[in-house]
């Protein structure tokens, strides 16, 4: 398994979909959409190809399919390797965080810049 | 079947065959799901998506993602691109002197011969022959007789030329940067991994070239002013240029050997202007050109080298 770094973000949100169990492309698309508040509107090629670069590595899997009114859809399942990797995610995201938050107190708790009077000229 | 289902079908091909064959059902029913949901993305838009995505693909397969690789496939195929285009090229020599005392009986006198030339047609076959063999990935046959073709083509200038008294402008010997270019492209650029152009490609790649081949014919072989013809045509080549210049642009995004393809392309025009205007001087043509032989056999022969593989045992 190849190990991400600098994960996207369709990439983590694919992810983070599939966690909640089970998926086909559309209900992926509409789980992102729901986990990005309406932010995030994958389209048909950038799902799959997202979804082609994880079942190379090995973080995402096929599990079943079935036809709906001629429509072939199948399930993709986050591997135990995918998990490991949105975890990692995840923490790295936190740290991030964590540091930004830390940041922003230390920012309030700075006096009020000086402002110095405009010279006369 | 909807119109939109058969643009999104045909944006599929943009997808290495693999793909198209095992996911490109899945989709497609995706795409008509979120078209049945009231989806907010146009059809044109998920099919824009396809063909952006598709080629993107492809270029992630085909190489390890270096810049190396990238710039030495982009590099072979602006080569292609160009040998297709002398193949159009080859099109219009052969039917401008058809062509030109018909539309203009006035120039017959100038154009006595009607009969086509055995020499134009054996380069037009060798540039389509080259291109045929080098797309298909036959580089062993493709590389020598690229030579030849070459050889064949810088002998007819030398030819025109010294018909001018040996000495020619710059300006005049249209191509002369291209027996430089190619044979550097493919003795140097060349990737040792095949490179095979899909059917798709090298129809659209051939149909590019002899539109080319038509357009000089049409705008500037036969002689009258395009502007005669009132702004209609101007109009027409503006919009024919937009539309290569967006599908060129959308094609370098996603795949970049594309985008460096499109430059070695543009190079090839833009070096020789740039000398045509900076060259007043009168220097021997011919004999530049001659010297240009045994460089395209030492370079080709130096790269043959390369490509051979040692037998075992």
């Amino acid at each position: 398994m190849r190990i991400l770094t600098n994960m996207q973000e369709p990439t983590f949100l694919i992810l983070a979909a599939l966690a909640g169990g089970d998926l086909h492309g559309y209900g992926i698309i509409k789980e992102v959409e729901t986990l990005s508040d309406g932010r995030l509107r994958l389209s048909a090629g950038t799902l799959y190809g997202a979804l082609d670069r994880l079942k190379n590595d090995g973080l995402v899997e096929v599990v079943g399919e079935e036809r709906i009114e001629g429509r072939l859809r199948r399930y993709h399942r986050l591997t135990d390797s995918g998990a490991n990797a949105l975890e990692q995610e995840i923490h790295r995201q936190e740290r991030v965080i964590a540091v930004a938050k830390a940041k922003l107190e230390g920012r309030r708790s700075l006096p009020a810049p000086v402002t110095r009077p405009a010279e006369a000229s | 079947m909807r119109f939109g289902d058969r643009l999104c079908r045909w944006a599929l091909h943009a997808y290495p065959r693999d793909f198209q064959h095992e996911s490109g059902e899945e989709v497609l029913g995706t795409i008509a799901d979120m078209q049945d949901a009231g989806a907010k993305r146009g059809v044109l838009r998920q099919a824009a998506s396809l063909g952006y995505n598709g080629n993107r693909l492809r270029w992630l397969r085909a190489t390890d993602g270096s810049m190396r690789q990238t710039l030495r496939q982009g590099a072979a195929w602006g080569a292609l691109l160009l040998i297709a285009r002398q193949a159009g090229l080859g099109i219009y020599e052969l039917v401008r002197p058809l062509w030109l005392p018909w539309a203009r009986p006035s120039l017959l006198p100038q154009y006595p011969q009607t009969a086509l030339s055995v020499v134009e047609v054996a380069l037009f076959v060798g540039w389509l022959a080259v291109f045929g063999l080098l797309a298909s990935g036959r580089r062993r046959w493709g590389l020598p007789l690229l030579g030849l073709v070459l050889a064949g083509f810088v002998a007819r200038e030398v030819a025109f030329s010294l018909s001018y008294g040996g000495h020619f402008s710059w300006a005049f010997t249209l191509n002369f940067f291209l027996p430089i270019l190619l044979p550097v492209l493919c003795a140097f650029g060349w990737p040792a991994r095949r490179i095979r152009f899909s059917l798709p490609v090298i129809a659209a790649v051939l149909i590019g070239a002899v539109v080319i081949a038509a357009a000089r014919v049409v705008f500037w072989g036969v002689g009258f002013d395009p502007l005669g013809q009132g702004y209609v045509w101007w109009w027409i080549q503006v919009a024919l240029c937009l539309v290569a210049v967006v599908f060129g642009i959308l094609a370098g995004l996603s795949d970049p050997r594309w985008a460096i393809a499109g430059v070695v392309v543009a190079l090839q025009p833009v070096v020789r202007e740039i000398i045509a205007e900076s060259a007043g001087s009168r220097l021997s043509g011919a004999i530049l050109l001659m010297a240009l032989v045994p460089i395209v056999a030492v370079l080709l022969a130096f790269r043959a080298s390369r490509l051979a593989v040692p037998r075992r045992g």
